[in-house]
């Protein structure tokens, strides 16, 4: 098993912030990109049909 | 090829193995050998993920398919980047908190050992047998276009897999993975600007989408409900969601290349930036099968793709009536080239009913075209009857070897390699490390030292490449080798899903009730797989909901579970 000191240091890596934006900035950008990709999609699939 | 070509192919591929090797220089125990010592930063993480899952069969059959079934299958992806923020809020920071080698570890800690085993050996079944499906794909087709022996080119491409894993183990395989990824992502641009650039002067980029439109090619998203329908928005979004979720998830292949993080932050990064990237590169690459599909209505394309079997077909008592459906090929596509030209000139004069006419004549035009097509397929398929009638794996490459210029094809051919080595190198060492850790370790002999792990693991991986490289040789079998390996995958992914997922939301479930709801639901999958029409993405979303109804059925909820609780026997 790690010591306590490797554990405090393995708890803190678990609560880590991300270098740039937040977790849910970074999860809404992802999802985000999803949706406009499959609306491009979607109007791309009509526009040229 | 030219001299040139074999300069690029064999100074690529030897400059990222040796690369990889010289870099990474022999892991010292068993958790550099499984997770590369915890070292990657998260774009080696995402670029690795990214070449992991991606195979020479995505290069070789995806254009070939776009060419044949058009954008469609674009929607098999949409479930992804859902399942990349998912696996990096649920899944990584429990895989981080018991420091597992393997995620099928995670699972004794949870259950038992006979779930972990359970889990663990339904993955080195599946992916076992993958792993000869992927490098029994390239080598099929390489060995004819290039003229090469396939058992041959099967065991070249094992043997250079079986040498960089066997020596350096994940980080080498991580490595060699970010500089394979950027070879094949350019080698795609590459080809994408050279076939937009070989279609005809006037035709420009929105006349050539507009054709291929015209002819079913960009039909992206379909919303239609049908269960049947291979690939919808549906299925593509649910089914797809839960397949890159046990994928990513519950496959070793996968997640020892995100758990080789330095920390969490830098494991989820390298998920998202997955998440974030696949379904534009999928596009890239199923646009750049749509490119050459316009290419071939200006320009004549071969009766049948693969010219090696109609090149026997040809030395057959069948040559007159193959003679017969080549001029009646030239014929068609003539006209179709008449009617596809004559569209692409109204597309300029905004008149819609002379654009809606040219469409009907190039549809028309284009149906007379497949059916005979069609008919050189039947006449392959009678005159050799043991031939392979599916021709949209070669369609890609034929182009590739007509059409680039020198240099290029050497490097096409790299990307198509690369793909193949570090799709496999990924599963050889997922599987040695699996099979190590889960079993070896745990049941057979659990108190060796380190060194003497590492030893057996780097045996256990070269034993799986030339298992791979055997089962290989029965991948003939198969017709249609990109559909083959996701259906292998989806009849496996759902069970092992259920049983993650029983683990980590539902403490109240206790082992034997998940155990026999896992093998219950395994056997109602390949039940429904042989005696129903069911869409295969489907198999991952049943498998894994009957895992979690039949596990609450069989053992009620009346067990409490206590989570997460690090383990020091593993």
């Amino acid at each position: 098993m790690a010591d306590t000191t490797d554990e405090s240091r393995h708890r803190a890596e678990l609560e880590d912030a991300p270098p740039f934006l937040t977790w849910r900035a970074i999860y809404l950008l992802v999802l985000g990109a999803l949706a406009v990709e499959i609306v491009l999609g979607a109007a791309l699939t009509v526009a040229v049909r | 090829m030219s001299g040139l070509d074999w300069a690029v192919l064999a100074g690529t591929l030897f400059a990222i193995v040796a690369y990889g090797i010289w870099k990474t220089r022999g892991p010292s125990n068993m958790a550099d050998f499984v997770h590369g010592g915890y070292r990657d930063r998260w774009l080696t993480i995402g670029l690795a993920v990214m070449a992991t899952q991606a195979s020479a069969i995505t290069f070789l059959s995806m254009p070939g398919q776009a060419y044949d079934d058009g954008m469609r299958f674009l929607q098999f992806y949409f479930g992804l980047p859902v399942a990349m923020v998912i696996l990096s809020i649920a899944f990584i920071p429990r895989f981080y908190r018991l420091r597992v080698l393997t995620a099928y570890e995670y699972l004794e800690s949870r259950f038992d050992l006979k779930t972990r085993q359970l889990a663990a050996f339904l993955f080195l079944l599946q992916r076992g047998l993958s792993a000869g499906i992927t490098i029994y794909a390239p080598a099929i087709v390489l060995s004819k276009v290039l003229g090469w022996p396939l058992n041959a080119t099967c065991l070249a491409i094992g043997a250079v897999v079986i040498l960089y894993t066997v020596a350096g183990g994940t980080r080498a395989v991580s490595q060699t993975q970010k500089h394979q990824m950027v070879v094949m992502l350019l080698g795609m641009l590459v080809a994408f600007v050279v076939i937009v650039h070989k279609l005809p002067p006037e035709l420009t980029l929105s006349k050539a989408v507009s054709i291929a439109g015209t002819l079913g090619k960009m039909n992206v998203v379909d919303f239609s409900p049908s269960l049947g329908s291979r690939y919808t928005f549906w299925s593509g979004l649910t089914g797809g969601c839960f397949l890159a979720m046990a994928y990513f998830g519950t496959d070793q292949s996968q997640v020892q290349r995100y758990l080789s993080g330095r920390s969490v932050t830098e494991s989820r990064l390298g998920l998202l930036f997955n998440g974030l990237l696949k379904v534009p590169m999928q596009f890239l690459i199923l646009f750049v099968g749509v490119m050459v599909f316009v290419f071939y209505q200006f320009n004549a394309p071969p009766l049948f793709f693969n010219t090696p079997e109609l090149a026997r077909v040809a030395a057959t008592p069948h040559a007159s009536e193959l003679r017969a459906l080549e001029l009646q090929h030239q014929a068609t596509f003539a006209r179709k080239r008449a009617a596809v030209s004559r569209l692409a000139a109204v597309l300029d004069t905004g008149d819609a009913g002379a654009v809606a006419d040219a469409q009907a004549r190039v549809r028309a035009a284009a149906a007379d075209d497949g059916r005979v097509r069609e008919e050189a397929r039947a006449l392959v398929a009678s005159a050799l009857p043991r031939a392979e009638t599916h021709d949209a794996d070669y369609v890609f490459l034929t182009f590739v070897m007509a059409n680039l210029p020198r240099g290029l094809v050497g490097l096409l051919l790299a990307v198509i390699l690369c793909a193949a080595m570090s799709s496999t190198a990924s599963e050889l060492t997922a599987l040695g490390g699996c099979t190590v850790v889960d079993f070896y370790r745990r049941s057979f002999r659990p108190a060796a030292t380190d060194a003497h792990y590492l030893r057996v693991a780097k045996l256990a991986t070269g034993a799986w490449g030339l298992l791979a490289v055997g089962f290989a040789a029965f991948a003939a079998l198969v017709d249609n080798l990109i559909q083959a390996v996701n259906i292998l995958g989806s009849l496996f992914y759902g069970t092992i899903l259920g049983i993650f997922l029983a683990a980590f939301f539902f403490p109240r479930l206790r082992a034997t009730p998940v155990f026999v709801a896992a093998l219950l639901s395994e056997i109602l999958v390949i039940a429904l797989w042989t005696w129903t029409s069911i869409g295969f993405l489907w198999f991952n979303v049943i498998g894994c909901a009957a895992v979690l109804a039949l596990s609450f059925v069989i053992g009620g909820s009346n067990s409490a579970a206590k989570l997460d609780q690090p383990r020091t026997q593993t």
